[in-house]
């Protein structure tokens, strides 16, 4: 991610906390790891090295996420319905989408996009807003509550420089293509599954389309590269200010209920 | 591979057989019914007063499972990249190339060299994989000399600009939802790959159409089309691995 603008006037405070959160959080994985270890061995359970291996990397990746990316995703990062993995696409589609927002605005109130860059951005606004609703209504759909819009902060010249907002577009186009991609086999229903492909697809387009308005390759590589939802939550977490409003213990799941669908 | 699997691979169809393209019959027919099969049964349980539960989810996977319809998916796959290699790399060596822009001949060499990519990655997967039955390339005469010439492009399409860039849109775009149509279809390590590879054809795509003049970016939901469609509307250039009713988007 490009450099941030420091937009939080509570930067130090929030620093103290998140350090203090960290050590809480280091301890209790601790101890969680502690437990698993002599729970393990007084009930005499034999797990095989494999799943001891994904456990302990799935507990590494947790701590590897900043906390406040930990406050804003929560329990989406380990996702248990098909709803908390949309839940968990729609703060990125509300971070795009706010981001162009912001950029149109920047642009019409101090013109600093040229050629067909404006289009682009206000292209890339719509869809990014087309995209939230139909995922709200989805989730809804799944007997789900789609998640609030965190607050988000960017880098202050994505907003006064084009060469600034196309290569901080191009990144965060590129980190939702990953995401999609990352997610797709963790989808159970197939009508989700297509759902979030014919939405990823679009994602790929815009990159495609911002790198080449930057004079970039379009396509850079043969094959899209997938990430995981740690990774995501730790490349987009600088650019969170705060999470939704009832957000700040982290703690948001959501079932596939029966409903309409 | 199991007995399923090899049924299923061994019904596709075959390269270039002198049976020609009715071989293909028995595996389009599989695909097809597969398909629709599991539709079906995804329709038929969210019908019910229940709804879709996670059971739901978890019958139709078991379902796809039983008919195990990713090796058929990525013969299909395979012969949409081998078509697509074609098509670019004949583009590259038409006068309608010498004629276009610094960067449209860049987006015509990065297009051939990325789908060159892709076919020769669903190859060593086929091969990893033990599917060697089904698509052309694996075809007697294949890899001779004598190799025949598949695929069929119109007459101008790589002398004339307007033709070059409207038959590479239309095979570019019906390759690109065509891999949206399957996407449901297949498990884990192919949807990986069929996804990884249909975001770049939607790179592709945008590229084309931008270059061309046209909305890059015409809808903000990627379309789908089924194998049937897909595969019927390309058989005007000689891809044999669909189906040949008529063309019709999901």
């Amino acid at each position: 991610m490009a450099s941030q603008c420091n937009n939080n006037p509570n930067h130090l405070e929030a620093n103290v906390e998140e350090t203090n959160s960290r050590r809480t959080a280091l301890s209790q994985a601790g101890l969680l790891a502690g437990g698993l270890i002599v729970g393990g061995s007084l009930l005499g359970r034999a797990k095989s090295a494999q799943a001891d291996d994904k456990m302990m990397n799935k507990t590494a990746g947790m701590m590897a996420v900043p906390p406040i990316a930990m406050a804003t995703f929560g329990s989406l990062l380990t996702p248990k319905s098909d709803a908390d993995i949309l839940n968990f696409a729609l703060i990125l589609e509300h971070l795009e989408a706010d981001f162009y927002t912001r950029a149109v605005q920047a642009h019409a109130t101090r013109p600093y996009l040229n050629g067909r860059v404006p289009a682009l951005a206000q292209k890339l606004r719509d869809d990014e807003n087309a995209h939230v609703l139909a995922i709200q209504q989805r989730v809804t759909d799944l007997g789900g509550t789609p998640v609030g819009k965190p607050t988000f902060q960017f880098p202050s010249e994505v907003f006064v420089s084009q060469v600034a907002f196309l290569d901080f577009s191009a990144t965060l186009e590129q980190t939702g293509v990953g995401a999609y991609l990352g997610a797709a086999p963790m989808i159970k229903y197939r009508d989700v599954l297509r759902f979030a492909a014919s939405i990823y697809g679009i994602e790929a387009r815009h990159t495609s389309m911002i790198r080449f308005a930057a004079g970039r390759v379009a396509a850079p590589d043969a094959l899209e590269a997938p990430l995981s939802m740690m990774d995501v939550a730790t490349h987009v977490a600088p650019l969170i200010l705060a999470p939704a409003a009832g957000m700040m213990n982290g703690a948001m799941t959501t079932g596939d209920t029966p409903a309409a669908m | 591979m199991s007995a399923e699997t090899k049924q299923a691979a061994d019904a596709m169809p075959q390269a270039h057989s002198l049976e020609g393209s009715e071989v293909a019959l028995p595996a389009r027919r599989r695909l097809i019914v597969a398909g629709a099969a599991v539709g079906a049964a995804s329709l038929l349980l969210g019908a019910t007063p229940m709804g879709p539960t996670a059971g739901h989810a978890d019958l139709v996977r078991s379902l796809k499972g039983l008919l195990h319809l990713d090796p058929i998916v990525m013969n299909f796959a395979f012969e949409l990249e081998e078509l697509q290699k074609e098509f670019f790399n004949n583009a590259l060596l038409g006068d309608a190339y010498d004629a276009l822009q610094p960067r449209e001949k860049n987006a015509f060499n990065l297009i051939a060299r990325e789908d060159k990519e892709h076919f020769e990655t669903i190859k060593k997967l086929r091969e990893r994989t033990g599917n060697k039955n089904g698509g052309r390339f694996n075809s007697p005469n294949a890899s001779s000399g004598r190799r025949p010439r598949f695929f069929n492009f119109p007459k101008n399409a790589f002398k004339d600009r307007a033709k070059l860039f409207s038959t590479a849109l239309d095979i570019k775009e019906t390759s690109l939802f065509a891999y949206h149509g399957a996407v449901d279809l297949v498990h884990k390590d192919t949807l990986m790959l069929a996804a990884a590879i249909a975001g770049v054809e939607g790179r592709h795509v945008a590229l084309l159409r931008e270059l061309n003049g046209m909305d890059p970016i015409p809808s903000a939901f990627e379309a789908a089309m089924g194998a049937q469609s897909a595969g019927a509307h390309l058989g005007r250039y000689g891809f044999r691995g669909g189906g040949t009713d008529g063309v019709t988007m999901q």
